[in-house]
């Protein structure tokens, strides 16, 4: 600690605080420009200098850290002087069009010298122009240099903190200026985090331009609908009309920045695709009808079925859906259809059910619920299975964030390369479906983890069984995390989508707690989270949108589980274990499928075996289908139910920390599209039952009831931070089973891996307007090498092909791929990925063949 | 008489070469250390010696390379300033193109001193007939054994990699220095962490001119006595003397520091040229206050130069007479800041530019009532408040010029043209 | 290749890549003459450092051309020393006899002229640099005409 004297107040502070900060701590207003908390002081503007006791020149306080007895003055006429001048001469080049600025009303350097400049310019020369035109960067982010007042704060920010190096700073002296290579941003992630800190209006966006004055703006906060990270969002509106996502420095575990969908992909709810009416199937076409039209079509198809009983319904909803409307469904589907044949991802086919099983108790005990900064805080932190920086980007910049200034040691083993790697001690490049037998192996070579194994249960043979020395390409990924591990006092294991997607997840899974254990029995503090790369996934699952699962993870089958339940929801509950999406859709295929109910997901596009996919939800009696926007699934349906938006109702989503956050609409649901939460409400009541109070505050006091992590929470509580849900299980206890172990596959050929780029996660982005322009088409990545051997091109169209189906796009060469593995980004409608994909494989082996 | 011992080979036609450069005595002094100097024990000569770096700021050279932790893992690396880009200075050039192997002896005395296994030379790439010599002194010194692996059998390792700059002035800055040797744009870094604790690539650092590095062979031979008994207390030792501008005989004079300016521009240099009166004198580069010709008793060093405002900087003095203008001197120098600004920080980067127009109306005729003041106004602003001594070097140099030839700046304004040309 | 192989020479010098720009950018030009955006792309790719780094660089440093110069680029000191001296004077007779302005190359692409910062020479003001060639000190403008004669004749043969 530190004793410090400014303007006279003298208070301790922690070594190692700026005296800016110190003073902002003591409410007392210093200006800045290049001072960003988040990034490496610079000191380059030199609007927060101040005076320091028997120091000659004034001094940065935005870079100058407190010692002990120092006495600051902040308010002196020179200091107020300094200020000034500093103003005077950051406003001698600077143009003053501010009528015209996008920026005005919000702009830093007017707000300063309102506050602190002078009140006349004297500067009378000719001002600097470095271009008579604004510069399109890209088709996001347009330039004005005449505006800039070099406190780089946009360069900083796209290399610390998002990691592309895109910006730079070219020039010298008066001629600087910021810009990406050859005056163009067009290879940058177009997150417009520059934008966002630019603190005049030189770096602006474009979508936004000349849309609004800021006064005009209508500001909402909500949270992202893209990925579970669960940034915080400002949506601004005018008119009724979507103006600007931006987000607050002080909200939200993103501190202000957002990645390119969370910034300019919002503008899905404005797509052209959106449905405005519910529709029925008529004489072979979908035919705009009214709600109660579309209710009693619902009602007497749906009638008689439903007295068959269970194996002929089923639901799915998507993990975008928030848990309001998650948790009402699956009451639906409980109580009004009497099935439990429920599931809320298409994507993870090849896992099989008995993932969910060691979900459970994953979920239970080990799964870190706090903020992702405290778990970042670890010593030690191994990714799993993701590519972090397409899936959850925002996750990504917090990571470089503690690796580069903490020191803290990264690990990633992951199918595809992403530039986080060059901030990892070491990454291992390997096809899915190993994670088990990684995570044994490197348990396996902990110094003193064998001793723990005895107490591991059944666990503890396939721990023993893990190669000691293991094959040379995992040899100093593991060497170097075996160390690292074995030293430090805290680990967080943090994994990916991926690991979901191959047959070996349930195997991974309990390794994943066999993990926590051994590290647990050594003394460590051991952390787990999910990387999930949908906003709600935590809360679908939780709320019992699983097969077999009521909410709170509870087996259905126990009658002592339902009683609660059915008390609660004044109905008897099925008891049998219900199917998951893949026998539902085979019951289809092979004409017993009555009822499907699909809500805000699009299996057509993203389910493996496409083909299967089509023809059975043909076959399915009655499909009914509620979306915001007319998907190629909605095409196949009978009923067809148009749904708010992520924007356009209340409630909640539970993101990859649990914690449960509040999403505010900020406008009413587009055409006569309902809130999800309505429709089913609607449904059921034209199926006679009564869903019960479905306002958000109803539904959230009923899952707080019922759901113990949500116990003791409350809608009014949640705070404009969100509030934690809770681990429910006592301890880390329950047997832990004894998973194979597929050891690394090797094939000679190639191996077909699928997920989010940078532009697009599921079909929300395919709906944005802006994310369409800047990724407009699916393609194929590979190794140059790889691509050599081949004869193909950088550039050139490709035909992948597997044993189930082929597509063809083009190809992009990337040096830092693996030889044998091959990417395609899944979510583009046109190229068909899924019809590639077979059911309970994954990767695929494919062949990849010129045009 | 005085006994040139940093030109003394350097004066000699053809004196590069490793040979004339070891029969002249050269690597002795590394070699005597080698076998009787602990890299602490060096330290301490050279701190007794009270020499005081070379490069501008006059800093204690012992004192710099004692801040350099002992307890350190991180790999440790000296770098020399050869980027010698102040207006009015090449005595640097005069060594490396002369004497290339005393520099190096230099280097490698100061890398064993504070445990440098590599030193990178940084030399501003116009240097070519430098740059040719000196790559082939480190070719000679490498067959010889005097730099490489476990040199003279010591033990000691040494590379020595030079590293061209691209014509950037500010690169002389010694953290700007280390930014352009880590392949950035070369702008000031911030101080603390100084470069001695966390320098290059974040490893102890020590930074240190040519003339200050061609200093030390002398010592180490010929002792602190020695060196101490030349020139004033406080800052000994010879001095390699730069001049230029209107006196009769420009060049580099090796003296003791401490001479008289007088003495330095009237004895030495021959004076002002036939029918001039000499009417102020730079002493030590363009970034130095400017001192009228009643100045001129001065004596060059550190404590006499700065007691009178002004400094000894990189000694570079260049001489102005009763036929120069003083206001176009002033433009011509802000003009060369305003060039080599790097542009990071405000005061630096739009002071200069404003100062410059306003200079260039009034040397042009243009001047306007409020120029003066503007000008005053834009010196106080940049001068102290700048990032690194560029700016205030620029600001300090045309205040002086201002406060001190203030009726030429008057008259230019109020004549509307300039009285000299 | 030879320039990929003398970058990645040079690169040995330093414990990271990024610090081998400058010099492979020295490299680059003495091959191309000037540093094109394909020719930076190309040097970011040997060294494997984000494009913009080399771009920062190549505009920073004033011995970086990103534009084509003449064959004989010609550099006269205006700094003060030699401003004093006549540079002034010097420059105008240069802009004379190449019929071009500072900064401009003759249209046969022989000559290009620049004004540059003080090159440490003082003591020979006014004084010049031709390319990379040794300085030409104590200026006179038969002197300036001899050197260009010279360069006439060099580049005829
Ligand atoms: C703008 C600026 C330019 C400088 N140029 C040089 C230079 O060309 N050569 C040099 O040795 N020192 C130069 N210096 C001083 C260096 O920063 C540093 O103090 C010096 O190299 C230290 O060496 P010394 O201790 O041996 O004097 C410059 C300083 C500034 C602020
Ligand atoms: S004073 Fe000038 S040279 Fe120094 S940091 Fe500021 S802009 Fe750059
Ligand atoms: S905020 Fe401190 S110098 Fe810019």
């Amino acid at each position: 600690m530190a004793k410090i004297t400014i303007d006279g107040n003298t208070r301790e502070v922690a070594d190692g605080t700026l005296i800016l900060e110190a003073a902002m701590e003591q409410g007392i207003d210093i200006p800045t420009f290049c001072y960003m908390a988040r990034l490496a002081p610079l000191a380059s503007c030199r609007m927060c200098l101040v005076e320091i006791e028997g120091q000659g020149k004034l001094q940065p306080s935005c870079a100058t850290t407190v010692a002990d007895g120092m006495v600051v003055r902040t308010d002196t006429p020179l200091v107020a002087e300094t200020r000034k001048s500093m103003l005077e001469l950051l406003l001698a080049n600077h143009p003053l069009d501010c009528p015209v600025c996008d920026k005005s009303g919000e702009c830093e350097l007017q707000d300063q010298v309102f506050e602190y400049g002078a009140g006349e310019a004297r500067f009378q020369d000719q001002k600097r122009v470095f271009y008579s035109k604004d510069i399109d960067l890209n088709p996001v982010i347009i330039f004005n240099a005449q505006r800039c007042i070099q406190c780089q704060r946009c360069v900083r920010i796209c290399e610390e903190v998002v990691g592309a190096v895109a910006l730079g700073t070219v020039e010298k002296g008066m001629d600087t200026k910021v810009t990406g290579f050859e005056n163009s941003l067009a290879g940058c992630d177009h997150c417009g985090n520059c934008i966002e800190v630019c603190p005049v209006g030189a770096l602006m966006s474009t979508p936004y331009r000349y849309k609004a004055r800021p006064w005009d703006l209508k500001e909402t906060d909500t949270i992202c609908p893209y990925c579970g990270t669960g940034c915080h969002l400002s949506i601004s509106v005018r008119d009724g009309q979507l103006s600007r996502v931006r987000s607050k420095y002080e909200t939200g575990v993103n501190g202000e920045t957002l990645c390119v969908k969370g910034r300019f992909g919002i503008d899905f709810i404005d797509g052209d695709n959106r449905l405005r009416t519910p529709l029925v199937r008529k004489e072979g076409g979908l035919t705009a009808v009214s709600w109660e039209e579309a209710a009693a079509f619902i009602a007497e198809r749906a009638d008689g079925a439903i007295e068959k009983g269970g194996s002929g319904l089923g639901g799915l909803a998507s993990p975008r859906l928030n848990n309001e409307s998650l948790y009402l469904f699956q009451k639906l589907m409980r109580t009004a259809f009497r099935t439990n044949s429920i599931d809320s991802s298409s994507r993870w086919s090849a896992a099989g059910p008995g993932a969910y099983q060691s979900l459970e108790g994953l979920f239970g005990g080990l799964y870190a619920r706090r903020s992702l900064h405290q778990v970042l805080e670890a010593d030690c932190i191994l990714i799993l299975g993701a590519t972090v920086t397409d899936e959850t980007p925002v996750t990504e910049y917090m990571v470089r964030g503690v690796a580069r200034s903490r020191g803290t040691k990264l690990f990633i083993a992951s199918a595809r390369p992403s530039r986080l790697d060059s901030e990892a001690i070491s990454s291992l490049r390997f096809v899915p479906g190993a994670e088990a037998y990684l995570l044994s192996a490197l348990l396996n070579g902990i110094e003193g983890a064998e001793k723990t194994f005895a107490n591991m249960g059944a666990l503890k043979k396939s721990l023993l069984k893990a190669a000691k020395t293991p094959p040379p390409e995992f040899g100093e990924f593991l060497e170097k995390a075996r160390t690292a591990f074995g030293a430090a006092e805290s680990v967080t294991l943090l994994i990916g989508a991926d690991l979901l997607r191959s047959p070996g997840a349930a195997a991974a899974l309990s390794m994943v707690h066999g993990l926590g254990r051994v590290l647990d029995a050594l003394g460590k503090r051991a952390e787990v989270q999910f990387l999930f790369d949908r906003p709600n996934q935590m809360g679908a699952w939780e709320l019992g949108v699983l097969p077999g699962l009521l909410p709170g993870w509870r087996p259905v089958g126990d009658a002592a589980v339902r009683a609660p339940f059915e008390e609660a929801w004044g109905a008897s509950l099925p008891a049998d274990s219900g199917a998951d999406f893949r026998r539902m859709l085979e019951r289809s295929e092979a004409g017993k499928m009555d009822v499907l109910y699909v809500a805000g997901s699009d299996p057509l596009l993203s389910y493996p075996d496409g083909g299967l996919v089509e023809s059975a939800l043909s076959k399915a009696r009655l499909l009914i289908v509620q979306d915001a926007f007319m998907t190629g699934t909605a095409r196949l349906a009978d009923v067809v139910l148009p749904a708010a938006t992520f924007a356009e109702e209340p409630g909640t989503f539970t993101n990859n920390e649990g914690k449960v956050q509040e999403l505010r609409p900020i406008r009413r649901p587009a055409f006569e599209s309902k809130p999800n939460a309505e429709i089913f409400a609607l449904v059921a009541e034209a199926l006679g039952r009564d869903l019960g109070p479905v306002s958000p505050d109803a539904v959230f006091a009923e899952i707080a009831h019922l759901v113990p992590s949500y116990r003791g929470l409350s809608r009014d509580g949640l705070g404009d931070d969100g509030s934690y849900t809770r681990p429910f299980a006592e301890e880390n206890g329950g047997d832990l089973d004894d998973p194979p172990l597929a050891a690394p596959r090797r094939t000679k050929g190639l191996e077909l891996v699928t997920g989010d780029s940078m532009f697009h996660s599921g079909y929300l982005s395919g709906n944005s307007p802006v994310l369409g322009n800047l990724s407009a088409k699916a393609y194929v990545e590979m190794n140059p090498d790889a691509a050599a051997g081949l004869e193909l091109a950088d550039g050139s169209g490709v035909v992948v092909r597997s044993s189930h189906g082929e597509m063809k796009a083009r190809l992009k060469l990337n040096k830092r791929f693996p030889a044998g593995v091959v990417f395609v980004p899944d979510n583009f409608a046109d190229a068909r990925l899924n019809r590639l994909l077979k059911h309970g494989e994954y990767p695929c082996p494919v062949e990849v063949q010129r045009e | 008489m005085f006994e040139k011992v940093l030109l003394k080979n350097a004066e000699k036609p053809d004196a590069h070469g490793i040979e004339a450069y070891e029969a002249a005595g050269g690597y002795q002094a590394l070699a005597k250390v080698l076998r009787e100097f602990s890299p602490d024990g060096l330290i301490q000569l050279v701190k007794d010696s009270n020499l005081k770096g070379r490069g501008g700021a006059g800093f204690p050279t012992g004192l710099k390379w004692g801040f350099v932790p002992k307890d350190s893992d991180k790999p440790k690396y000296l770098c020399c300033n050869a980027d010698e880009s102040e207006p009015g200075t090449f005595k640097d050039r005069v060594i490396m193109e002369g004497d290339p192997h005393m520099m190096l002896e230099g280097m490698a005395l100061a890398s064993y001193a504070i445990g440098a296994e590599v030193a990178y030379l940084y030399i501003r790439g116009e240097f070519v007939l430098c740059i040719e010599r000196l790559e082939t002194a480190l070719d000679e010194a490498y067959r010889k054994g005097y730099l490489g692996r476990d040199i003279l059998g010591s033990g000691f390792n040494l590379d020595i990699h030079m590293h061209l700059g691209a014509g950037a002035y500010i690169c002389g800055e010694e953290t700007a220095m280390l930014e352009s040797i880590e392949g950035r744009r070369g702008e000031p870094k911030l101080k603390p962490p100084f470069p001695a604790v966390a320098g290059l690539y974040e490893c102890p650092t020590v930074i240190n001119n040519v003339e200050t590095l061609a200093c030390l062979p002398h010592i180490v031979n010929r002792g602190v006595e020695w060196f101490r008994g030349i020139g004033p207390e406080q800052s000994p030792g010879p001095k390699l003397y730069c001049l230029s501008g209107h006196v009769q005989k420009p060049g580099v004079y090796e003296l003791p520091m401490g001479i008289s300016l007088r003495e330095l521009v009237d004895d030495h240099a021959g004076g002002a040229r036939p029918g001039r009166k000499i009417k102020a004198v730079i002493p030590g580069g363009v970034s130095a206050p400017m001192i009228p010709e009643s100045g001129l008793d001065v004596t060059m060093d550190f404590e006499s130069l700065t007691a009178i405002d002004t400094m000894l900087g990189s000694a570079g003095v260049i001489v102005l007479d009763d036929g120069d203008c003083i206001v176009r001197a002033a433009k011509n120098i802000n003009e060369f800041f305003h060039e080599e600004s790097c542009g990071k920080c405000t005061p630096c980067r739009e002071g200069l530019d404003w100062t410059g127009k306003i200079l260039h109306r009034m040397e042009a005729g243009e001047g306007r009532q409020g120029d003066l003041e503007q000008l005053d106004f834009l010196c106080g602003s940049i001068f102290g408040n700048s990032f690194c001594a560029l700016g205030d070097g620029a600001a300090w140099a045309l205040k002086a010029a201002i406060t001190q030839f203030r009726d030429e700046f008057v008259q230019h304004v109020e004549e509307g043209r300039c009285p000299f040309h | 290749m030879a320039l990929k192989n003398s970058i990645e020479e040079a690169a040995k010098r330093y414990p990271n890549p990024r610090s081998a720009i400058m010099p492979a950018l020295f490299l680059a030009q003495k091959e191309h003459g000037f540093l094109s955006g394909d020719l930076l792309k190309e040097v970011a790719g040997i060294l494997d450092v984000p494009e913009i780094w080399v771009y920062e660089v190549s505009t920073f440093y004033g011995m970086f051309h990103t534009e084509p110069v003449g064959k004989f680029h010609i550099k006269i000191c205006t700094n003060l020393s030699c401003q004093l001296l006549e540079a002034e004077s010097m420059l105008a007779h240069l802009e004379k006899k190449l019929a071009i302005e500072t900064g401009g190359t003759t249209p046969d692409g022989m000559f290009t002229l620049s004004s540059v910062e003080c090159l440490g020479a003082c003591e020979g003001a006014p004084m010049m640099q031709v390319n990379d060639g040794y300085y030409h000190m104590n200026l006179t403008t038969a002197r300036i005409d001899e050197i260009l004669d010279g360069l006439r004749k060099e580049a005829a043969e």
